[in-house]
């Protein structure tokens, strides 16, 4: 690794982690939203540091393209007011704190024993490496993801159909006749 | 391009030739999407038997743009009361900034590529993707009815189209094998009939859906309704002045070209004339990259062209009929032809591969041919009543029907 | 073995990974940063050269609405339906990115050729269960109805 990549990792990581305590310490919903799509972003990227690029591109299709789309449309759908803003009680601080912290010791501590810079070995799977493990090796878990797939579409059918029945409908008050 | 910076020392001739490789393409998203806006005033202008700009610049009003640029500059910038302030002004970046980095996996030559990437298309389409977010933010933060319903109507839009784009963009990689895209340019040198369009019946249809829903995701009519004048003001950028508002058009016209270059290098043979059978570049040199170059833009540029042909041209579509195109034909047809050219690379015959490629290349010429020669040979007026043009002498069902 | 770490696609070897390909991508970051920071400054400047008045009124910044005055909050609820239809186009979203290695794998040439005329019908045929499955999906919800925008 040259300096130049060190520098280059430094910067990506630090933008994705200020997105992150960003996601945090944002107290607007939709803000916070997108404090975790550029987070979501810089991790994609480091896949690419990586050399994953068909993570790293699903990374941007999934999240970025798809997953974040959903939740602002779930945020400007519950909505109300102008601005919804969180706050979080000292007993939810306190415990997110302690969860955090036992998590980084945790990544602290097991980090530097695994083996690190995969970056310098060369060859890395790309996307033939990966078809050939989906098709062959792991083809039980391949089909098994269609039939997950297949629930989740057949949930969303319900979902879309379970709403309205006509007597569910809120009543449109008529504006009063004249006499 | 990392060869001409050799005379640095190795971690900074890659970055030397990264620095340069960028500034070119910036130059060419900023310079070309002045040129497009242009043109869509110059073709919407002809079309409705206008002239479009002619005063600004001398002969064809060339210079319009530029002087449209500077009024943007010098217009007052108005945050509207209850907008998000910071989001709202973060918003056309961050559409811009999708249209563009898609650029980065164009190869606009042999090797004359930002990155190289190995899952080129893939990603081009992956971060098309993400413009919508940009419309969706300056949809929500605006603060203005018009706004919040462009932005769901894009978000739901996009999203929707997506998935048959991604679907047409299989159907060309199974053939090549790869998601390199300037792999796939490579494979298609020499003479127009080894063009991805004309491999199979499959991918000839593939293009064509690949280009509708392509212009739907760039929220381009008769899919923009995003936007629909008639319906939402301007829809997600009503509440957008000045440079804001111009930074949204270059994210739009930035993407209008990513997505009908991906199209050229995907189906139409990308930097290839499609009449020589050699590969300019390794013949000529340095004549025979800027020979690709020149062909590749001229590609792109014809079928932006036919975006704003199709714009002026088709009314504009409701939102459910938008959604049910989507839903109804174009995701279960692009399933059939993924399938389709999957049979077809394992059960046709090479009799049967060799005989449709030369038939419908030579077939299309001789159609385009034609019609270029009857456009040319008709009359320029013809009786009311009667269709002009190259459809001089034909009627339409309506037309039988009522007996003319 | 099946699961070899070097793959020969019809398209040749995939190149070995180098750092230094990637700097185009973030040097284009760097670009577009200085992009949006450029346009910033230079509607500053111009402001400051007095060239771009900034006269807010309290009905210039008023949301507009064709000209009356704003009725109620932007911040409304919209139908769910735009919801609905965008988490099913997620699923068929997801589904297509186990499409992208099959693509590229399918009709790849390999190295041994008796290997691949075995492994193409078999990919061909796992693949069709892929789609058949979802397609299930697929005709469910259109006979549900789902489809049909209310």
């Amino acid at each position: 690794m040259s300096v130049l990549d060190e520098i280059l990792f430094a910067i990506v990581a630090l933008g994705t982690g200020l997105g992150a305590v960003g996601v945090v310490f944002t107290r607007n919903i939709v803000r916070q939203a997108v404090c975790l799509l550029f987070t979501l972003i810089g991790i994609s990227m480091l896949y690419f540091l990586l050399g994953a690029e068909f993570v790293g591109a699903t990374q941007l299709i999934v999240y970025v393209g798809g997953t974040m789309v959903l939740v602002i449309f779930g945020v400007m759908l519950t909505a109300r007011q102008e601005f919804v803003t969180i706050r979080a009680t000292p007993v939810e601080w306190f415990t997110a704190g302690l969860l955090g912290l036992g998590l980084f010791t945790i990544l602290a501590k097991t980090l530097p024993a695994l083996e690190s810079n995969a970056s310098e070995k060369g060859q890395l799977p790309s996307t033939g490496p990966i078809g050939v493990a989906f098709l062959t090796k792991y083809l039980l878990p391949f089909e098994a993801i269609s039939l997950h797939l297949l629930v989740v579409l057949i949930g969303a059918a319900y979902l879309a159909r379970a709403k309205k029945r006509p007597s569910d409908l809120p009543k449109i008050p008529l504006e009063k006749e004249e006499k | 391009m990392k060869e001409l910076f050799s005379f640095l020392d190795p971690p900074f001739d890659a970055l030397a030739a990264a620095v340069a490789l960028a500034g070119i393409f910036v130059t060419f998203i900023a310079l070309s999407s002045l040129f497009f806006i242009w043109l869509e005033r110059k073709v919407a202008g002809r079309m409705q038997d206008r002239l479009g700009p002619t005063r600004v610049g001398g002969k064809f009003g060339w210079l319009q743009t530029v002087a449209d640029g500077i009024k943007l500059l010098v217009k007052e910038d108005t945050t509207p009361n209850g907008a998000d302030r910071i989001l709202f002004k973060m918003a056309p970046y961050l559409a811009f900034c999708a249209s563009f980095v898609a650029f980065i996996s164009l190869p606009f030559g042999n090797g004359i590529v930002g990155r190289e990437l190995s899952v080129g298309a893939f990603f081009l389409m992956a971060v098309l993707a993400c413009e919508v977010f940009g419309v969706i933010l300056a949809g929500y933060s605006s603060g203005s009815k018009w706004s919040l319903f462009g932005g769901i109507r894009e978000a739901a839009q996009v999203v929707s189209y997506e998935v048959p784009r991604a679907l047409c963009v299989l159907v060309p990689v199974v053939v090549a094998g790869t998601l390199n895209l300037n792999t796939m340019g490579q494979q298609q040198e020499g003479m127009f009939w080894n063009w991805r369009v004309f491999h199979d019946p499959f991918t000839l249809v593939a293009f064509f859906i690949f280009f509708i829903t392509a212009t739907a995701s760039c929220k381009r009519a008769p899919f923009d309704l995003a936007e629909a004048e008639s319906e939402l003001v301007a829809g997600f950028h009503t509440e957008y002045s000045g440079l804001r508002w111009s930074v949204f058009f270059m994210a739009e016209y930035g993407s209008m070209f990513a997505v009908s270059a991906a199209a050229s290098l995907l189906f139409l043979g990308g930097w290839h004339t499609g009449f020589l059978p050699f590969e300019p570049s390794q013949e000529w040199g340095l004549l025979g990259h800027l020979l690709n170059g020149v062909v590749f833009i001229g590609k792109g540029f014809f079928l932006v062209f036919v975006m704003m042909w199709m714009r002026w041209s088709l009314p504009r579509l409701r939102i459910d009929q938008v959604m049910m195109t989507c839903l109804k034909y174009f995701l279960p047809i692009a399933c059939v032809l993924l399938i389709g050219v999957g049979v077809w690379e394992l059960f046709a015959p090479d009799w049967l591969e060799s005989g449709w490629r030369y038939l419908s290349s030579i077939g299309s010429l001789l159609a385009i041919l034609a019609l270029i020669v009857r456009l040319l040979t008709a009359p320029l007026s013809v009786p009311k009543g009667q269709l002009a043009g190259a459809w001089t002498g034909l009627s339409t069902p309506l037309m039988r029907a009522s007996g003319r | 073995m099946i699961l070899a770490s070097v793959v020969r696609t019809s398209a040749g070897v995939e190149a070995a990974f180098n750092l230094a390909d990637y700097y185009p991508i973030f040097i284009f970051l760097i670009l577009l940063i200085a992009f949006a920071v450029g346009t910033l400054v230079a509607s500053q400047i111009t402001y400051l050269l007095g060239l771009k008045p900034y006269k807010p009124t309290e009905v210039k910044l008023m949301p507009y609405e064709s000209g009356m005055d704003p009725i109620g909050s932007a911040r409304m609820q919209f139908d769910v339906k735009f919801y609905l239809i965008a988490i099913l186009f997620l699923v068929f979203d997801l589904e297509l990115l186990f499409l992208y290695p099959w693509a590229v794998l399918a009709y790849s040439d390999g190295a041994d050729p008796k290997w691949v005329e075995v492994f193409r019908r078999m990919v061909f045929w796992e693949i069709i269960v892929f789609i058949a499955l979802l397609t299930i999906g697929f005709v469910y919800e259109w006979r549900k109805g789902v489809f049909r925008w209310r």
